[in-house]
């Protein structure tokens, strides 16, 4: 698949198609990161989230690809793995090059900035307990019709679902609120 | 204007539209939908105006607003997180799917050998008749020995659609499944068939037939011969190893080491006795009750969630409620028939839904990727003692029937209850997916036998099974849909007092204000000489109508009413005459020792000056409130720990600040008495009322959590106990 119809998938929400032909990549990342004093998980979690960093930028039309997308998923990994080891403080990172011109990894920066605060949702989303995830989901980003979502989840109808939702809702904002005040605070 | 009008009939109008409609949105829904609305572009202009004016001047509301976009980016996020493991678990399993697939051709390609040698050897035989033989023997040989001249051929006809069970002369009985025999190009072999019998299970007729008791060179005592030959009109049908054909062989006395050993002809008329495989092996019975017939990961995924999982009778019991699942397919055939009383939401669905434009999406019952637990009820009890199920043989097996997800395995057990373990366990190869035959093949192998003088009853616990099954899955719906139309009357008296007390409250805050207002109104005119009889004449709206007397009186008013409102000092000069009005707000601050070892804290002011009590808002044991000079205030102060009572009571309040308050304890009577006894009557009424309500607040919503905690739970059971969405986990 080449690199224009991945990123027409992205943009189109085909990310699962997108995403098993941007895993293509993972091997060869892996090996990077294993030789680099990184253990399989590192390379799990760090290709995990420069695959969320590349379709946010993908989707939100700020990047300018200067080659393969393979190649700048790749940096993309090496980036976040250059800093991650700088938090182990455990390399010597001279040596260690992203292979980024100076405005893509101010870029890369902005959008990883953004991204913190979006895993934070995501984590209080993940706290919330399956059902209410799941509902959540279901009507946000699967775009299902409230009818179909009380039919699967068991609502005796629309407007219990409805309501439903907006309690879920409510339950996240209060989580996230207290979630960034003790991050404040700390 | 400030007064109660407006403001109460607002709440009327709430009230009665909210009795209308059940599904009642609290205020803090409604404003999170209307913010939804909002952020996906459904107002209308002039309601977008309207709202991003209230945006631009209400800071909360703005922040408010940005956690909601956050979250909505949130769920994107998760979708993503989610996609994205998928996609790397996929990468994983394909990738190892390589590295095999070598090996698998390797298999295919042996098993395509087997069937080409098997079809060339075979060849057309002629039929059996009296002591008559056809050409080639069960093996396609033409190769017969002196017994199989001697001994005339039982034929029983049967049909290799069906299970049959047939007895011979001598009484081997002989249990034939269904689907038991292959034609030789390896299909199943349909049709009748004839089955074809020649036996010889006593002594002379052992030594008549010219039959031998030796393997090579060994001896060995017999307990019967026989022969089983099957044929499709001449042709020779094998039989499917899969499936096998049940024999038990009559004995007066069971002797132990005995095994059954296959004939092999010889050249010059004997038959040899070869490869001896062991006989089934007799089960003992354990208390059923002692066994574990739970779902695999069914205590740890308990454990794991932080339950108890000892707890008997909270597992039965919960386990056993998803039985309600199945109500749909056992009992009503028209289903759907929507309940209208039924409010709240079900915690179980009764299908599973997956959408259409995902691959094999439709509905589905929950009886094709689920067991019922009614039918683990129905059998897992006394009356199923000394069966084949109350065998750690059979507990064994439960374990891969959880993992078929397939109620119809289970059912193979309990319907073939007369039968051997072992002839179940073939029966059921021939049902599961390829991962579980391996399992119950392997299980076959075992030969595990039946229980000795077992229970004798099988139809009757084969109708018990069926009956209990249905009574139990009835049952337990019934139970859960009463519970949960009951939770839902209980949520909708919960809201109904909800509003009540909120209406009761936003009463009270335009009395107090109306109270307050007079009094000052009256304070100002006293000091700055005017005739306040003129002005006030109740209630206070109609102030507004009489005539303005002078412009003092309408300046004063507005300075009053200023005031008040906000809990200001008023200074007010009469340009006219120079007089002065003052009235002073001054703040006073209480502070609660330990206030976050309290579950719940209150905290009134009683102004003997208004009718009602007010009650302080404030945080971490702080809270203020500016005092109204010209009137006395009682400090009283309620706080629960647990259902305890906390009480503190401070009478003529200074504005000062009140440091290290410390509550002490007070039984529920007690603290009834002293309110009673407090301030004005109509201020311990409506205390002991607003207290009343916290209580019922308190246990509500304790029973609210409950509730969601339990949901919660029977979601993730039922997520653990089902096949429908997804493969089985292997």
């Amino acid at each position: 698949m080449d690199d224009h119809k991945i990123i027409e998938l992205i943009r189109s929400g085909g990310n699962s198609k997108a995403l098993k032909a941007l895993y293509r990549s993972f091997p060869l990342m892996q090996k990077m990161i294993r030789t680099s004093g990184g253990s399989r998980q590192d390379a799990e979690d760090i290709f995990q989230e420069a695959l969320i960093i590349l379709c946010t930028q993908v989707r939100e039309k700020d990047l300018r690809l200067t080659a393969k997308l393979s190649t700048y998923l790749y940096s993309i990994c090496r980036y976040l793995w250059k800093d991650e080891l700088k938090k182990r403080n455990t390399q010597p990172l001279d040596a260690f090059d992203t292979g980024l011109t100076g405005p893509e990894e101010q870029a890369l920066e902005l959008v990883r900035e953004a991204d913190k605060q979006t895993s934070l949702a995501e984590k209080v989303l993940l706290d919330l307990g399956e059902r209410c995830r799941e509902l959540l989901l279901l009507f946000y980003h699967g775009g299902r019709k409230l009818k179909d979502i009380a039919a699967r989840m068991g609502y005796s109808s629309e407007n219990t679902a409805k309501n439903q939702k907006y309690k879920c809702l409510e339950a996240a904002r209060n989580k996230l609120k207290e979630l960034k005040q003790s991050l404040q605070t700390n | 204007m400030p007064g109660s009008g407006p403001q109460q009939a607002q709440r009327t109008e709430t009230k009665s539209s909210n009795q209308l409609n059940p599904y009642l949105m609290r205020k803090e829904l409604e404003s999170i939908k209307k913010i939804e609305d909002y952020l996906s572009g459904q107002l209308s202009a002039s309601e977008k105006a309207g709202f991003e004016e209230q945006l631009a001047n209400d800071p909360q509301l703005r922040e408010e607003v940005n956690l909601q976009q956050e979250l909505m980016r949130g769920v994107e996020r998760a979708a993503l997180t989610q996609q994205i493991k998928k996609a790397g678990q996929q990468f994983i399993r394909w990738r190892n799917f390589t590295r095999w697939a070598g090996g698998g051709l390797a298999i295919v390609l042996i098993a395509t050998l087997v069937m080409y040698f098997v079809m060339r050897t075979a060849s057309q035989p002629t039929a059996y008749e009296g002591s008559q033989l056809p050409a080639y023997n069960e093996a396609g040989e033409k190769l017969w020995a002196d017994a199989d001249k001697n001994i005339d051929a039982q034929i029983f006809t049967i049909h290799a659609g069906r299970d049959t069970v047939i007895e011979t002369k001598g009484g081997i009985v002989l249990a034939v499944p269904a689907n038991a025999f292959l034609e030789e190009d390896g299909k199943q072999a349909i049709g009748p068939l004839s089955l074809i019998v020649k036996e010889a299970l006593d002594a002379s007729t052992v030594m008549q037939a010219g039959l031998s008791t030796s393997s090579g060179s060994q001896l060995l005592e017999t307990g019967g011969m026989f022969l089983i030959d099957a044929r499709k009109g001449e042709q020779l049908v094998k039989i499917n190893p899969n499936a096998g054909i049940y024999a038990e062989v009559p004995a007066d006395t069971i002797k132990p080491g005995m095994q059954l050993y296959s004939g092999k002809r010889l050249p010059d008329g004997r038959i040899d006795w070869v490869n001896p495989v062991a006989l089934e092996r007799d089960l003992v019975p354990v208390d059923i009750l002692s066994l574990d017939f739970y779902p695999i990961a069914y205590f740890d995924s308990l454990q794991a969630w932080g339950y108890n999982s000892r707890d008997k009778i909270f597992t039965d019991s919960l386990y056993y409620s998803l039985a309600a699942l199945f109500q749909g397919d056992i009992s009503t055939p028209e289903e759907g028939g929507s309940n209208e009383n039924v409010r709240y939401e079900r915690s179980l669905p009764d299908s599973f839904y997956l959408p259409a434009d995902e691959p094999g999406g439709r509905r589905f019952h929950w009886a094709e990727c689920a067991i019922n637990p009614a039918k683990i009820k129905a059998i897992w009890s006394n009356t199923f003692q000394n069966t084949l199920l109350a065998t750690r043989e059979f507990e064994e097996r439960m374990y891969w029937i959880h993992r078929s997800f397939n109620g119809d395995i289970l059912d193979l057990y309990i319907n073939n209850l007369d039968k051997p373990l072992w002839y179940i366990d073939s029966l059921v190869t021939l049902q599961t997916p390829p991962f579980l035959q391996q399992e119950f093949r392997a299980f076959a192998a075992r030969k595990d036998g039946k229980i000795k003088n077992g229970s004798a009853a099988f139809q009757k616990l084969r109708d018990y099974y069926q009956a209990k099954t249905r009574l139990y899955t009835d049952a337990i719906s019934k139970t859960q849909e009463a519970f949960w139309r009951k939770q839902a009357a209980l949520d909708a008296e919960a809201d109904q007092k909800q509003q009540e007390h909120q209406i009761d409250a936003d009463k009270r805050t335009a009395t107090s204000f109306q109270e307050e207002l007079v009094i000052n109104l009256k304070e100002a005119a006293r000091q700055l000489g005017y005739d306040s009889s003129k002005i006030l004449q109740l209630p206070y709206e109609k102030v507004y109508k009489v005539q303005i007397v002078n412009t003092g009186w309408y300046n004063v008013d507005r300075a009053v009413l200023a005031a008040t409102l906000n809990r200001t000092t008023l200074d007010f000069t009469d340009s006219a005459t120079g007089k002065k009005a003052v009235i002073q707000y001054l703040p006073a601050t209480f502070k609660v020792e330990k206030a976050n070892e309290f579950e719940r804290l209150y905290v009134y002011l009683l102004p003997d000056g208004l009718s009602s009590f007010m009650r302080i808002e404030g945080a971490n044991g702080k809270y203020d409130e500016k005092l109204n000079e010209l009137m006395k205030y009682t400090l009283v102060i309620i706080a629960y720990k647990g259902d305890h009572p906390y009480f503190y009571e401070q009478a003529a309040v200074k504005p000062q600040e009140y440091a290290g308050i410390q509550l002490t304890g007070i039984d529920e009577q007690e603290l009834a008495r002293k309110l009673n006894g407090m301030g004005k009557l109509t201020q311990g009424l409506a205390l002991q009322k607003e207290l009343a309500y916290f209580h019922f607040e308190n246990i509500d919503r304790q029973r609210r959590t409950k509730l969601l905690a339990m949901q919660e739970l029977t979601w993730k059971l039922i997520k653990l106990l089902q096949a429908c969405e997804g493969t089985p986990v292997k």
